[in-house]
């Protein structure tokens, strides 16, 4: 597909405002790396691959036991090429609790390009409602899972958390025959006061997997939102995550580990807006890049003037691993209050030589030692994890990743 | 000396001190005890004259000047000291450099040229000995990088420097081992005369032992619920502050 | 907080101190920019053949290119034919002794605290005098002739020292690198030029005084400076321009060259005039600056004190091309009334071993925007470099703004790079403290201010920092104790 091939693709429900969406997204045009956004990465190389927005329904016998292996709560929601699949999900019925399969895209026209494709062309999504004073304590899965297509599988999501509610949710990008695939998804939350929302974002799709994703998060007064991203395997995956403090007292916590190897390239860009005071937000991003991989981090931290003791905290860390390795880190502040406490930080470092050494003196061969140090690296962000199961799952996986036992 | 008169202050629209009052003389030693939350510091900032504290009601006479309407460093030219409880970090001014300003300012209030640059590092040395200081201290940057021992040595410093004729020590004693602490206590009985006066505000008796105070006030709920002698303090160890709480009701003295 | 209201509405109201007017008579260039300004201009310095077909070939590229609209600034469309690309005083091209400079530009240098005469002798400082767009004296060239040192000016060298500038200009910064360095490729007027020899360690520390004087007219010097094999320089650079409603365009370039264990010390106090509480009038700032470290072992560090201005815009870099090569940039900016500042640096890492260090310190005041822009490169072949930066922000008031926009690309596993930022206001209970020894409001945010600029500071050469800290209480306040 490119953009003059783009208009000979219809929209799957003809409706008006995804006709306009499609127009918009052939006026803006496919990101070049001269805009600023996408100066490290080469997007049009997706497109290469041969993907394009038209829909090839699965063809695939998907059993249970799938579904089991990449679940953790066995309280999930299942998506396969783009659709629900209600006889694969077992969402338990919860009071309080409102789910739906729904494209859930917006009139609203927007300047960003894969916003727009996504909303022109969103297949199915989720749309989750959680009432006031509803606490889960079960975590929410969704899989989204991919099998055999040049169809860029798209999902609009959209979940609102009630007031004083809490919830997790985590969401996994599977590949059923690790053929080639390309997800772009675009996920709306509303928080609503005093909630606490905790996300997980679990990308671990294979070699020839790429994820395009946005995330926004608008928070109301007093409440808590968390997102975690692990970018395990993945072709080219590139993660925005925005949030927005609408109110007060608001806390927004970004954690991120990326665990790069041979030609694989991810690229995080959050942003923090803080439009109001005493709000707080926290953000952690660790990359581990080996081969030729390149690791791309954005982090924006932006303080209106209204948003007099604002707290806002940015972190970059990065280990590179091999001589071909890379990795662009641009952390930003924009300050319009002067009442403010921000830091940001960004390091770029090596495994110690004298760690490796005390640890190969103990007996210990070079790439274990090596292993343990890079999972000790990562650890602080694992040791974030609320959900013991998610946790114990994804430490496994990320020890077997660097070849150690645990 | 000091004349503290029914105090009211609040902060917020919540009342912390109510009807507070203290007589303070030269050559005294007072110390004000009581549990957390009873309105000490709160006492001492309004004192120094710390923004954000809402004065309601009673009057605070030094020297028979009423000083609530004075700008803090006024009241510190006055000769008011307050020795923080957390002192604050200066990142980039040295100690050399804050003092020789502060002592200049207040010579310059009372007339005086300002100090000589030997006569300052003269004085500087001197009163550096007496708090157990080490040389390197007066380059670096005021309390950047400072244990907390080093800090409450370094308010301890900055009052013999100065010179002041009232000095309030907020919590000196907290966050201290006991050979800081007996340096600290050595420094203030050193630099006690009959010409000038001391507030020791503390939540334990350890410190008492080292600087032997005249009076001892129980505070209890932004007022003073007893005063007496240093006993006063053993008795108050030894009872607990919930026998404090009891006492809420009587007047004081 | 109304005392800190207060002093900064003092502070936001101070005057600007250069802000007079020279009333001297000068030669201009008609108006506008065409081929024949820039053959007019190379006419009236004598130049060779080389140098007007250099300065013809920026031109040509000149015009190709557009205005650069990355930097966190905002401005009115500069009108580039609305300029006068070269006025100078209308005098004899070349002095022999200082009796023959106008009288009115001595008094003029008198005021801005300079003086030509054999008093700055005792003070070991060369100075080189840019007016508008010629430089007009060079003091001291005999002493340093005996080392074997050129300082002249820029013109003087091209006639006098042809081979060395045809060597060395535009190999840091090309004809063609931007917007504003290609202009000033095609009309530079002068500038100094410094070369240090083999071995030589420059006695005294080198200046170059710029001022723009005349109405309408914009700068556009040039500096170029060699360091040799094993010798050292310390630079200095001011630049200070009369207070006038419009806007006036700078767009100077420096090239800086180090070889095998050079090192260049390079130290600008700048303080153009930056325009009324309004933000009317005003220079703008438009500086490319970079220098290579060529040789081994060869070293860089540019210092500056940035005060002035309406606009800024400016990141001087070091390439690091020389293994074991050192890099440094120590930054002070400060942003007031309306003025704002996109400032920051570039540290290439190219041979092996080579170390940076950036440190800068940010304060906005006023309605003022005040930002960091820096890139960090470790290319793949770079093993074992090190980068450390500290990128602090002190916002004053509540209608500024401070940002940083760092970008770190690494490509060898063997680096080391760190960077760190803080933005912060000056807090209550810093302000009561010292208050509660004695010191007011007013002197007491001076010695903050300046002990959050200490680092940089202390990097300037003595009788430069004395000067700075002067500036950084004008610009900021009263007085600093």
């Amino acid at each position: 597909m490119n953009i003059d091939t783009l208009k000979e693709y219809t929209p799957k429900v003809i409706e008006s405002t995804r006709q306009n969406s499609l127009m918009q997204a052939i006026a803006l045009g496919i990101p070049s790396m001269k805009n600023e956004e996408w100066k490290y990465t080469y997007y049009n190389k997706i497109l290469q691959q041969g993907f394009a927005p038209t829909y090839t329904p699965a063809t695939v016998n998907i059993k249970k036991d799938f579904i089991d292996k990449h679940s953790v709560s066995g309280n999930n929601i299942v998506f396969l090429n783009g659709i629900y699949q209600p006889e694969l999900s077992s969402l338990k019925p919860s009071a309080g609790v409102v789910f739906t399969n729904t494209a859930n895209t917006s009139e609203q026209i927007s300047n960003d390009f894969l916003i727009e494709l996504n909303n022109a062309f969103a297949t199915d999504g989720l749309y989750l409602e959680i009432s006031d004073n509803v606490i889960l304590t079960d975590l929410i899965e969704v899989l989204y899972i991919q099998s055999n297509t040049s169809g860029i599988i798209q999902h609009r999501n959209k979940i609102k958390i009630g007031k004083h509610a809490q919830v997790s949710l985590a969401e996994y990008y599977i590949s059923y025959d690790n053929l080639p695939v390309y997800v772009n998804n675009v996920t709306h939350i509303e928080i609503d006061e005093r909630a606490i929302f905790d996300s997980y974002k679990i990308q671990d799709g294979g070699e020839v997997f790429y994820i395009t994703e946005q995330t926004f998060v608008q928070q109301a007064k007093n409440s808590t939102a968390t997102v975690n991203t692990f970018s395990l395997s993945g072709a080219i995956t590139r993660n925005v995550l925005q949030f927005d403090s609408q109110d007060e007292r608001t806390l927004s916590n970004m954690n991120g580990l990326y665990l790069l190897k041979k030609n694989e390239h991810v690229d995080n860009r959050t942003l923090v807006n803080h439009n109001a005071p005493n709000c707080e937000s926290n953000e952690l991003y660790k990359g581990i890049i080996d081969g030729n991989a390149v690791g791309v981090f954005n982090g924006k931290i932006r303080v209106a003037q209204e948003a007099q003791k604002t707290n806002a905290f940015q972190s970059n860390r990065n280990i590179l691993l091999s001589e071909d390795a890379a990795i662009y880190t641009k952390p930003q502040l924009e300050i319009f209050a002067d009442d403010v406490k921000c830091s940001h930080g960004a390091t770029i470092a090596q495994i110690e030589e004298s760690e490796l050494f005390y640890l190969q003196a103990r007996g210990i061969g070079k790439d274990v030692a090596r292993g343990l140090l890079v999972y000790a690296f990562a650890g602080e962000l694992l040791e974030k994890i609320k959900h013991e199961a998610l946790k114990l799952s994804l430490k496994k996986r990320i020890a077997d990743l660097l070849n150690i036992e645990i | 000396m000091l004349k503290i008169k029914n105090l009211h202050v609040s902060i917020e629209g919540k009342k912390i001190l109510k009807g507070f009052s203290l007589d303070v003389n030269a050559g005294e030693i007072h110390a004000i005890m009581g549990p957390n939350g009873t309105g000490k510091s709160t006492l001492a900032a309004v004192l120094a004259g710390k923004e954000g504290y809402e004065i309601t009601d009673g009057t605070v006479e030094f020297e028979g000047l009423n000083i609530l309407e004075l700008e803090p460093e006024e009241r510190a030219r006055l000769g008011v000291f307050l020795a923080f409880q957390y002192p604050v970090e200066i990142p980039g001014v040295s100690n050399a450099n804050f003092l020789k300003a502060a002592v200049n300012e207040i010579r310059k209030s009372k007339g005086l040229d300002n100090i000589l640059p030997n006569d300052f590092l003269k004085m500087i040395r001197e009163k550096m000995e007496l708090v157990e200081m080490s040389k390197d201290f007066i380059s670096r940057s005021v309390n950047q990088g400072f244990s907390g021992g080093e800090k409450k040595r370094n308010e301890i410093f900055q009052l013999a420097m100065l010179d002041p004729k009232l000095s309030i020590l907020d919590e000196t004693d907290s966050g201290l081992d006991i050979d800081a602490l007996r340096i600290v206590a050595n420094g203030v009985n050193k630099l006690r005369t009959s010409n000038n006066a001391f507030i020791v505000i503390t939540h334990y008796q350890r410190l008492l032992e080292y600087i032997v105070p005249d009076i001892v006030h129980v505070m209890y709920d932004g007022k003073i619920v007893k005063s007496g002698d240093k006993n006063l303090a053993l008795e108050l160890e030894e009872k607990g502050y919930d026998w404090v709480k009891e006492l809420d009701n009587v007047p004081a003295n | 907080m109304s005392n800190q209201d207060q002093i900064l509405e003092e502070l936001t109201s101070t005057d600007y101190k250069y802000g007079f007017i020279t009333d001297i008579e000068v030669e201009n260039a008609p108006k506008g920019l065409t081929e024949d300004t820039v053959r007019f201009i190379s006419a009236k310095k004598q130049e060779p053949e080389w140098m007007l077909e250099w300065r013809l070939k920026a031109f040509k590229e000149w015009q190709k290119m557009t205005e650069p609209t990355w930097a966190n600034v905002h401005y009115s469309k500069i009108d580039f034919q609305d300029i006068i690309y070269y006025s100078a005083p209308k005098q004899k091209p070349t002095l022999n002794s200082l009796d023959e400079v106008d009288p009115e530009l001595l008094k003029t240098f008198e005021k801005l605290g300079i003086s030509l005469d054999e008093q700055k002798r005792l003070s070991g400082v060369a100075i080189d005098i840019v007016f508008d767009s010629v430089s007009v004296k060079t003091t001291f060239q005999e002493t340093l002739k005996e080392k074997g040192i050129i300082f002249c000016s820029m013109s003087e060298a091209i006639r006098e020292h042809g081979e060395l500038v045809k060597q060395y200009i535009g190999s840091v910064v090309p004809q063609k690198d931007n917007f504003y360095a290609t202009l000033n490729s095609a009309v530079f007027s002068d500038g100094s030029f410094c070369y240090i020899p083999k071995g030589v360690r420059c006695p005294m520390e080198l200046s170059t005084y710029f001022r723009i004087n005349s109405a309408g007219s914009g700068q556009f010097e040039r500096t170029l400076l060699i360091a040799d094999d094993d010798s050292y320089v310390s630079y200095l650079e001011g630049c200070t321009a009369p207070q006038r409603d419009e806007h006036q365009l700078h767009a100077a370039v420096v090239e800086l060259i180090a070889l095998n264990n050079a090192e260049i010390k390079y130290s600008t106090v700048q303080n153009w005039y930056p325009g009324d509480k309004d933000g009317k009038g005003g220079i703008y700032n438009f500086v490319t600056k970079r220098g290579i470290c060529k040789g081994t072992n060869s070293k860089i560090s540019w210092t500056q004190v940035e005060t002035g201005s309406a606009i800024t815009w400016k990141y001087p870099s070091c390439i690091l091309a020389g293994d074991n090569s050192i890099g440094e940039f120590y930054s002070v900016a400060v942003t007031n009334n309306m003025q704002q500042a996109d400032t920051g640096t570039k540290m290439f890492h190219i041979g092996k071993n080579t170390k940076s260090r950036i440190v800068s310190k940010g304060i906005s005041a006023g309605k003022s925007q005040n930002s960091y822009r820096g890139l960090v490169k470790v290319h793949k072949k770079a093993e074992n470099a090190r980068n450390f930066s500290q990128c602090d922000s002190l916002l004053m008031g509540d209608k500024c703004g401070a940002h940083t926009f760092p970008y770190l690309e690494v490509g060898n596993k063997s680096a080391k790079v760190e960077h760190e930022a803080t933005t912060s206001k000056i807090g209550e209970d810093m302000l009561f403290y010292f208050q509660q020894r004695g010191i007011d409001e007013e002197t007491a945010v001076a010695m903050i201010v300046n002990g959050f600029c200490k680092e940089v500071m202390d990097n300037l050469p003595m009788e430069f920092a004395v000067e700075a800290r002067k500036l950084l209480a004008i610009s900021l306040e009263g007085s600093v104790g």
